[in-house]
């Protein structure tokens, strides 16, 4: 039980995937400023981060290693992903119409994230076991929805605001974004302090 | 369309449309890898193969790959391009494979590449794809080396590991890490806007141009992708 709010807390907070890694910062500069958008958005991508891992590590471990062409992997994960994102498209649609207007319209969207391949490729990279890697595709996924959301708070107020013409838009989203990295960084020595590890 | 010199092709590429820093394409291996210059102009570089190869191929295969799959083999092709870039990089450039790490791979879903190829490849002879790919590519590559300049002058008070003399002025170390790289990414989109003058909506266009989920997207081409 420590081992899993050990990997949670790290994942969400500490190495957070898109203030501190630096993955899957296109979504924070889309012009869509409401936030049904931003939790549909983020819920798909949390969703497809632990279905691609469920199927992305097995794939690994027990297809491409005994073959020897975990070279593949990159263009494995990359189908394995888009793969996944078309059949949850139809599952949705066939199964809980209600969800579609919610899920499935940014469930494309998440195919192109690199925030989901990045996650793929770093528990190959680390080598880690399938529950670490699941544990790890929750943390990654609920830190992406947590900057999301406070990202999309302080988009609407530098919308408002009144800035240089030539910093309108992505340039000033940029400069926000990285005053909100600098407080994640502060966050460094959290897991130190709460586990003594 | 409007016919382009290649030379107009070629220069539009590096600095009209520049995909960093005028249309803000693929920028999160931007602000990861440029802590030093070195890795900046090594990820520049890899780019530059990619994107140049995956756009000749692309446009050799133009007839052949029916449009309603299209998006999952431009994905094949770029990845099986990736794949060859990163084990030339494992196997020649070791030092910089694990500055790189996982930015490598993620080329596959960089934006800046599909862009490309769903918007200039697909449509374009295999000559100008090519000049489209090096435009591309260089002008990709010359904004990572600038920014990694800035990001190592400022964060380590050296430019490709030669220290240079900045006087009383100390090395600002979160320089180094995401903060700072989104930091400078953003005032030299600025400067690159006023220098280009490209409002906001043009932008805006051109991010839908190279989405790969645009032709799935009910806000193609107007903005808004998110809604």
């Amino acid at each position: 039980m420590k081992d899993f709010f050990y990997i949670i807390i790290g994942a969400v907070l500490v190495n957070n995937v898109v203030m501190v890694k630096g993955l899957g910062i296109c979504p924070l500069f889309g012009q869509g400023n409401d936030s049904r958008a931003v939790h549909g958005l983020s819920a798909s991508v949390l969703l497809i981060m632990l279905l691609s891992t469920a199927c992305a590590w097995p794939v690994y471990r027990f297809v491409l290693v005994p073959f020897g062409i975990d070279y593949m992997e990159t263009i494995v994960f990359v189908l394995i992903i888009a793969g996944l994102v078309q059949l949850a498209e139809i599952l949705i649609e066939r199964f809980l119409p209600g969800l579609r207007g919610k899920l499935g319209i940014y469930l494309p969207l998440t195919a192109s994230n690199c925030a989901v391949l990045g996650l793929l490729e770093q528990n190959i990279t680390a080598g880690r076991d399938l529950a670490y890697s699941m544990i790890s595709a929750l943390g990654t996924g609920l830190g992406f929805w947590l900057v999301m959301f406070l990202f999309e708070g302080i988009r609407s107020r530098v919308d408002a605001a009144d800035i240089p013409e030539s910093f309108r838009g992505t340039a000033s989203y940029l400069i926000a974004a990285s005053i909100m990295g600098l407080s994640f960084m502060g966050l460094t020595g959290l897991l130190d302090g709460l586990f003594g590890m | 369309m409007i016919r382009k010199s290649r030379k107009q092709i070629f220069l539009d590429g590096i600095i009209f449309e520049n995909p960093l820093l005028v249309l803000a394409m693929g920028i999160c291996p931007a602000v990861s890898v440029t802590a030093r210059v070195s890795s900046g102009l090594v990820m520049g570089l890899s780019m530059l193969f990619v994107v140049l190869c995956s756009n000749v191929m692309i446009s050799a295969l133009k007839r052949i790959i029916p449009s309603r799959v299209r998006i999952p083999c431009y994905m094949v092709i770029i990845a099986s391009f990736v794949t060859i870039a990163r084990y030339l990089i494992t196997a020649y450039l070791p030092a910089f494979e694990t500055s790189l790490g996982v930015y490598l791979p993620l080329m596959v879903v960089n934006c800046a590449i599909f862009g490309r190829a769903e918007g200039f490849a697909s449509r374009n002879s295999i000559i100008n794809s090519a000049v489209d790919g090096l435009g591309t590519g260089a002008g990709y590559t010359m904004a990572l080396v600038l920014m990694g300049a800035v990001r190592e002058l400022a964060g380590s008070g050296t430019v490709f590991g030669i220290p240079v003399p900045t006087g009383p002025v100390k090395p600002i170390t979160v320089f180094l890490f995401t903060p700072g790289g989104l930091f400078t990414l953003g005032v030299l989109i600025a400067i690159a806007r006023k220098l280009t003058s490209k409002g906001p909506a043009e932008e805006q266009k051109k991010i839908c141009l190279g989405c790969p989920a645009s032709a799935a997207c009910p806000m193609n081409g107007k903005g808004g992708c998110e809604r």
